[in-house]
């Protein structure tokens, strides 16, 4: 771990301390700071963007309210993944996890123009493009919650071993054989894209 | 088992150090095993290979852009929340003893309250108009005022369809 | 007992006051709008920052709306006004309840619901209420809650 990263850890934790102590102003420096991770984190575990945004909240309220008996026995981020990784767990198994069709359909229409247009491609690209989009999307949707969890945190939040394990609450052995399985079930479905545009 | 294979993360069941070396997470002399190795071993090199292309394909899943609101119905959540939980506190004592949970003196708090606030609301009209050009001063009590007014039209406007939200 | 019935009668009357006059607030609120950026700053600097900045923002897409929107949701805000403070408390709670039980996806369909519930007579309601695409999309529930809520939100 370098020495940016401690610093920031200490920042955190500090601020964290800080909004105990009523500063609500570092309450909005932390979120400021954590929203994006969160909110993308969730969005790829839920894959709706309105109900990211809503787990999201859910996430950063309960930061708020915990902040009386927080204590910073944890690297903050970690301590704010086990919360949203708890929030987005208990949605999936509460069956709330339902994709609408119809805001799949124009979440996915948004998602690639947003994607293609800066690079005006020509249709045929836009179409590989498209394509590959949903398949990528698709082969995480597949995998179990706590597999999704685990990849997500690991390629996106590039979190270690170590803190993957404190936020799904469980050994660091057991973080590595659930992204040993997750990432061998993405390589089966996702490695003929090699050298695909 | 040769001596290559000994050192082999596939054959010894530690793959997740191939894992960490494509994640560019290991430390220099680490990789630079690892980068021998794999100039040797076909095995690896396809397994690295492959999960190069998972990562990049990855990469290709951008993530949505967040509500402009997202922090102004986070806050509103947090001040109701503060809010509620204050009203639940003062209310206590009262609430207790319609619950018939507690004797008469914790209610004299409450009775005092409820008597000044009777007492200096009704001295001011509340219909009365402000006379134009007049500077504007805001007391705290106001701006509770203005906030709760703001928290009730923002209540109505959520309870609005979605295809009305066009036309903010 | 006579006491006891002044201090409830104290008390309701205490509470309705907290609930402070519809018109005051809708006066404060006026004032707030009218005052410039600067005076506004004043006025708001020793609230604690997150209620601050909700207010700014609140303010901020209020003076944003579409006229149209602005005089619709006004009208709405005066007939909220003229509601008893119970019923108005009332109405709060229950969307504070559709809030916090129905997820963001949910919601979008349940307000859909609810402009549709308002238009409609009680008998027509129920019918509505009833049918097998409502019952599809909300459990007992929600179709209850929805209701009541329909019930309860001013005109």
């Amino acid at each position: 771990m370098d020495m940016m990263a401690v610093a920031t850890i200490e920042h955190d934790a500090e601020l964290m301390l800080r909004v105990r102590e009523g500063d609500s102003q570092s309450f909005a420096l932390l979120l400021a700071k954590h929203r994006a991770p969160v909110i993308h984190f969730l969005y790829r575990m839920i894959q709706n963007q309105a109900v990211a945004e809503e787990l999201a909240q859910e996430v950063f309220l309960r930061v708020y309210r915990s902040r009386a008996s927080y204590e910073p026995t944890a690297k903050f981020t970690t301590w704010l993944f086990r919360i949203a990784s708890h929030v987005a767990l208990n949605h999936i198994r509460d069956g709330k996890h339902e994709r609408n069709q119809e805001s799949l359909d124009q979440e996915s229409d948004e998602g690639m123009s947003r994607q293609v247009a800066s690079e005006a491609p020509t249709v045929e690209q836009r179409m590989v493009r498209e394509a590959k989009f949903e398949e990528i999307r698709q082969a995480i949707e597949l995998l179990p919650a706590k597999q999704r969890a685990a990849v997500l945190m690991h390629k996106y939040q590039e979190m270690e071993y170590s803190q993957i394990a404190a936020a799904l609450e469980c050994s660091e052995s057991a973080v590595k054989s659930l992204l040993f399985r997750a990432y061998e079930t993405l390589r089966a479905k996702l490695a003929h894209m090699a050298g695909r545009e | 088992m040769n001596a290559k294979n000994n050192q082999c993360p596939m054959q010894n069941g530690n793959a997740e150090i191939l894992l960490s070396y494509c994640a560019r997470s290991l430390e220099p002399e680490q990789t630079a095993q690892i980068e021998q190795h794999l100039t040797a071993c076909a095995e690896c090199r396809a397994w690295a290979a492959e999960q190069q292309t998972v990562w990049a394909a990855m990469d290709a899943w951008e993530a949505e852009p967040i509500s402009a609101d997202f922090d102004a119905a986070l806050f509103a959540r947090i001040a109701a929340a503060e809010r509620t939980s204050a009203w639940e506190r003062w209310t206590s004592p009262v609430r207790q003893f319609f619950q018939g949970g507690m004797g008469w003196r914790p209610v004299w708090p409450a009775v005092a309250v409820a008597l000044t606030l009777v007492i200096a609301l009704s001295i001011e009209n509340p219909f009365r108009t402000e006379p134009a050009g007049q500077t504007v001063k805001l007391e705290a009590q106001e701006i509770e005022q203005a906030e709760r007014a703001l928290e009730d039209l923002e209540m109505l406007r959520q309870l609005e369809a979605p295809e009305e939200e066009t036309s903010l | 007992m006579i006491i006891r019935v002044l201090i409830i009668t104290l008390g309701l009357a205490g509470l309705g006051l907290w609930a402070q006059p519809p018109a005051q607030q809708a006066r404060a609120l006026e004032k707030l709008r009218r005052m410039d950026p600067e005076e506004r700053e004043r006025a708001l600097q020793d609230m604690p920052p997150a209620r601050r900045r909700l207010i700014e923002q609140r303010l901020d897409r209020w003076n944003r709306m579409a006229p149209a929107r602005k005089q619709r949701l006004q009208g709405s805000f005066e007939n909220f006004r003229q509601m008893k403070p119970e019923q108005q408390e009332n109405l709060r709670s229950l969307v504070r309840k559709f809030n916090e039980t129905m997820p963001a996806e949910k919601r979008v369909d349940g307000r859909r619901a609810l402009t549709h519930l308002r238009k409609l007579d009680p008998e027509a309601r129920k019918k509505f209420l009833a049918s097998p695409r409502m019952k599809d999309r909300f459990n007992d529930g929600e179709r209850e809650l929805l209701a009541e809520m329909a019930e309860n939100m001013p005109d």
